[in-house]
């Protein structure tokens, strides 16, 4: 007998509003503060007294809903004249242990206090003291932590950096002693040119969970939209095409999850909590650079292999990088536009995701409600064999949907699914430029989980990382990391003739990680702060 | 062509031995293909014995050997480790413990000193049916191989029930030691007759087309139990939809020789070992190409707990049989081959539908 799905009551006021609902801001502020011994109870003043002034699930979610709702009735779908800066906290594996005494940073999972640096070459770094390894990192690397994040995110570039400044400097003279209190910052920026793309010029972060309950009472609003019509058949377990509805737990800590190994995606545990973790999350900070000219010769080479079976014939660089990501540079799924890329498609928020592997896509019914219109665009078919979209392509490899994978029934793949807030940042790649290419340039990558060895480890060391999975086709060539070895894909011709494509070098290369704890607004008044 | 040991292993002695294990596996594969002859006119599962299909492209379809099945009966993965790792005890001909739940054609022993200090662990991927034949071919060839496999001296009476019969619950096989699987899924029968029932196309309760196969009923069947295997292991779920999806494109496929299930690989990534130590060392091959068994020895001196795996420490056998890749070998041909039967319920009832076009629209079952 399978469980009814049920929508939790999610505290709106306690929870960090990054985590759920995102900021969705095209200019990010990263500052990580490290804070020496003596300024420790200063800081613990400056905890308390920034903590009312962070953004939680209610304010930001009704924002967003308020923007979305703008940006739709607007005449040309341009982002409307709304505007907030945010603020978020997160806390380090070094700075909980700095500020909470042992029997309560004991209760973290071990994975976050242990830090990035010791699970590195599980996740697929080079080792410590190869070049790229984590002593190399600018963020995060050995002997140089830092104790807590402060996210500054906000529509007006002004506005954020005035916030960041003003931060800044309120943290470096907490105290008088000179460098007790250090910010090291970093930033994102939504690329001006191709907004919502990041540096290979692939529209990004198009596919997240769905997040299942209802926000501050049992008739708020969901954290997700619901989109789908009740007579849609995928209805029950999606909040739309190709979202699946996650319960919370798997994000943030003290509400259901669903069960390891259980077949049935409506069967929930909810794991201990106490107050220091209730209502909090973990989140995972990359520091990703790109190379980009590396990836476009990455993608010629590549195309230039497939052109040569015939099977293949002539094929271009496009459709070569496209093979890579699984998208084309619109967003559009290979899988629903295998030759070529569909901006339309693309720029279709809901038909762009509108896709499974093992199963046929489907014209969804949307609600009445939502105002959305069924598109025309081709159906996706079956692609269990990965004929269409490789196995190796980024986007199936870290979230191979409906197919079942080395774990078993897709409906596993819930329990490894994340909350990507990623953004650009460095200067556009310009090859009229000189020295364009030795720029640095990538991706703040950050996303929510509430266990980091189910998710974030997970993904890269059991499925980005592995070159077996699935049936051997090879490593994520975007995502990942095999150390210093060179990687592989197998890329299945029209004809079912397989060809072997190999990359000698990394293509993103992680230069900064942190693990890091997003308490609750009581936890952090309460434990941190006190 | 003559079939080979599982793992070209050298055990046998005689080419009358080779032959008739050649024979022997070559009639299990007909009798799973003889199971789904009554849905198609041209099965796509061949028999390797009889079709060459060295030029059939391969792909190893791969799992985890930690058994999925106990993660959702126990709270913690720490109970579900300990739960896998309980030694076996044998009472009155029936087997307890740890290998009773080890379902994922992969089964551990665990040597562990005086004090309970976990020594070593031996790993296998071996077949009942392997040794029963070798057990019936030549007993003390089958008391010989058990000796060379164990490193200990066994004897024909050791590994035989007191009627004469080879005795797979042996103490060499359970309580002292491990030769081959015993768990009751866990049988090359099995692994032969999901593949071939996987190569039906099947439609779902909704009348869609549907590779989501491995809770369909076995074809021409409706036996309420009779499902292609276990949708809540690692193994057969994913072994059943990657052989339906090779065999709607109208491949002919197979189990290539040397037929069997084997280890693929320890995921050394991220370990830490105590000082001194390469895990290399500790975790060695010992039977098999491909590999069938595999041990990992822990250092004099040194402790399980003492390696870690991205910063935790190991406690248990369950955590390295979690980092294990199982795997099966299939081969197929060209698209095309073979026209697709009518896609038959997975329910067993109403046979005969027409293939349509259309597709499950699940995300599960």
């Amino acid at each position: 007998m399978t469980a009814k799905p049920f929508e939790p009551v999610i505290d709106s006021t306690e929870i960090q509003g990054d985590i759920l609902a995102g900021f969705r801001k095209d200019h990010v502020r990263l500052l990580f503060v490290s804070v020496a011994d003596t300024a420790l109870p200063a800081f613990k003043g400056w905890i308390r007294a920034i903590t009312p002034k962070l953004a939680y699930l209610d304010a930001v979610a009704t924002f967003n809903v308020m923007f979305s709702a703008a940006r739709r009735a607007s005449q040309n779908g341009e982002a409307p004249p709304l505007s907030a800066t945010w603020m978020n906290l997160a806390i380090s594996g070094q700075g909980v242990k700095r500020l909470l005494p042992q029997d309560q940073w004991s209760q973290l999972d071990v994975t976050f206090l242990d830090g990035p640096t010791e699970d590195a070459s599980l996740v697929g770094e080079p080792d410590n003291g190869s070049p790229g390894g984590p002593q190399s990192w600018l963020v995060g690397a050995p002997s140089h932590g830092h104790d807590v994040l402060l996210i500054i995110a906000g529509d007006d570039l002004a506005d954020v950096e005035r916030g960041t400044s003003e931060h800044t400097h309120a943290l470096q003279n907490l105290v008088e002693e000179d460098d007790a209190v250090t910010v090291r910052l970093e930033s994102g920026n939504a690329r001006s040119a191709q907004p919502g793309h990041e540096h290979f010029g692939f529209k990004d972060g198009i596919s997240q969970p769905g997040v299942r309950g209802r926000i501050g009472s049992a008739t708020g609003q969901y954290v997700t939209a619901r989109v789908l019509d009740p007579k849609d058949p995928s209805y029950a377990l999606f909040a739309a095409p190709g979202q699946p509805l996650c319960y919370p737990g798997e994000f943030v800590l003290g509400y259901p999850r669903k069960r390891e190994g259980s077949l049935d995606p409506n069967d929930t545990i909810v794991d201990p909590t106490i107050p220091l973790t209730k209502n909090g999350s973990y989140l995972v900070y990359r520091r990703l650079r790109q190379d980009v000219p590396g990836f476009m010769a990455a993608a010629e080479a590549m195309a230039a292999q497939l052109s040569q079976n015939q099977s293949f014939g002539p094929r271009s660089a496009g459709f070569a990088a496209a093979c890579l990501v699984g998208r084309w540079p619109s967003g559009a799924p290979v899988i629903r536009s295998p030759l070529a890329d569909d901006p339309a498609l693309g720029d279709d928020s809901y038909a762009s995701n509108n896709f499974q592997f093992a199963q046929a896509s489907h014209l969804p019914m949307y609600g009445a409600h939502s105002k959305i219109l069924p598109d025309n665009f081709p159906q996706a078919d079956a692609d269990t064999f990965g004929n269409t979209c490789p196995f190796s392509a980024h986007i199936r490899k870290v979230n191979p949907r409906d197919q079942t994978t080395d774990q078993g029934d897709g409906v596993r793949t819930l329990e490894h699914r994340i909350l990507r807030r990623g953004i650009p940042y460095g200067a556009d790649f310009d090859p009229s430029k000189p020295g364009s290419d030795n720029e640095d340039r990538g991706l703040q990558f950050l996303c929510y989980q509430s266990s980091i060895q189910r998710g974030f480890q997970f993904l890269m060391n059991q499925w980005a990382n592995s070159a077996d999975f699935p049936l051997g086709r090879g490593n994520d060539i975007v995502i990942g990391q095999s150390g210093e070895a060179q990687r592989s894909v197998t890329v299945l011709a029209p004809d079912g003739s397989q060809v072997l494509v190999t990359f000698p070098q990394r293509l993103v290369m992680t230069t900064g990680a942190s693990y890091l704890f997003s308490p609750s607004r009581s936890a952090l008044l309460n434990f941190f702060g006190s | 062509m003559q079939l080979s040991a599982p793992g070209n292993l050298t055990d046998f002695t005689t080419d009358e031995q080779k032959s008739d294990w050649s024979n022997k596996l070559s009639t299990e594969i007909d009798q799973a293909i003889a199971g789904i002859s009554k849905c198609t006119a041209a099965s796509q599962y061949v028999n390797p014995a009889i079709v060459d299909v060295s030029a059939f492209q391969r792909a190893p379809i791969h799992w985890v050997g930690f058994p999925k099945l106990l993660y959702t009966q126990f709270t913690t993965k720490q109970q579900a480790y300990a739960a896998a790792d309980t030694p076996s005890v044998v009472d009155n001909g029936k087997l307890s413990g740890g290998r009773t739940i080890q379902d994922e054609y992969l089964e551990w022993y665990i040597h562990r000193d005086q004090q309970g200090n976990i020594r070593a662990i031996d790993f296998t991927t071996e077949t009942q049916k392997y040794w029963e034949f070798l057990y019936t071919a030549n007993p003390a060839l089958a008391a010989e191989s058990y000796s060379t496999v164990l490193g200990v001296n066994v004897n024909i009476k050791d590994i035989s029930t007191p009627e004469g019969n080879y005795d797979p619950y042996n103490r060499f096989n359970t309580t002292n030691g491990i030769v081959h699987l015993v768990q009751v899924n866990n049988t090359l029968e099995a692994e032969l007759d999901i593949a071939a029932q996987s190569t039906l196309p099947r439609l779902d309760d909704a009348g869609n087309v549907t590779n989501d196969v491995v809770s369909c009923k076995h074809c021409g069947t409706v036996a309420p139990k009779d499902a292609l295997g276990s949708a809540g292991r690692n193994s057969d779920p994913t072994i059943a939809q990657m052989v339906n999806a090779v065999a709607a494109n109208g491949c002919l496929l197979t189990i290539p020789d040397p037929v069997g299930l084997y280890i693929q690989t320890l995921d050394t990534s991220g370990w830490s070992t105590p000082a001194g130590v390469k895990l290399a060392d500790c975790w060695k091959i010992v039977r098999g190409i491909p590999a069938v068994r595999a041990t990992f020895t822990l250092p004099t001196g040194a402790q399980l707990s003492d390696f870690s795996i991205g910063g935790i420490p190991i406690k248990y056998a369950g955590q390295i049989a979690e980092k294990i890749s199982v795997f099966l070998t299939a081969a197929y041909g060209p698209k095309g081959a073979v026209p697709l039967p009518p896609a038959r319920p997975c329910s067993g009832q109403a046979e005969g539908t027409a293939l349509t076009k259309s597709t499950s629209r699940r995300m599960t079952r």
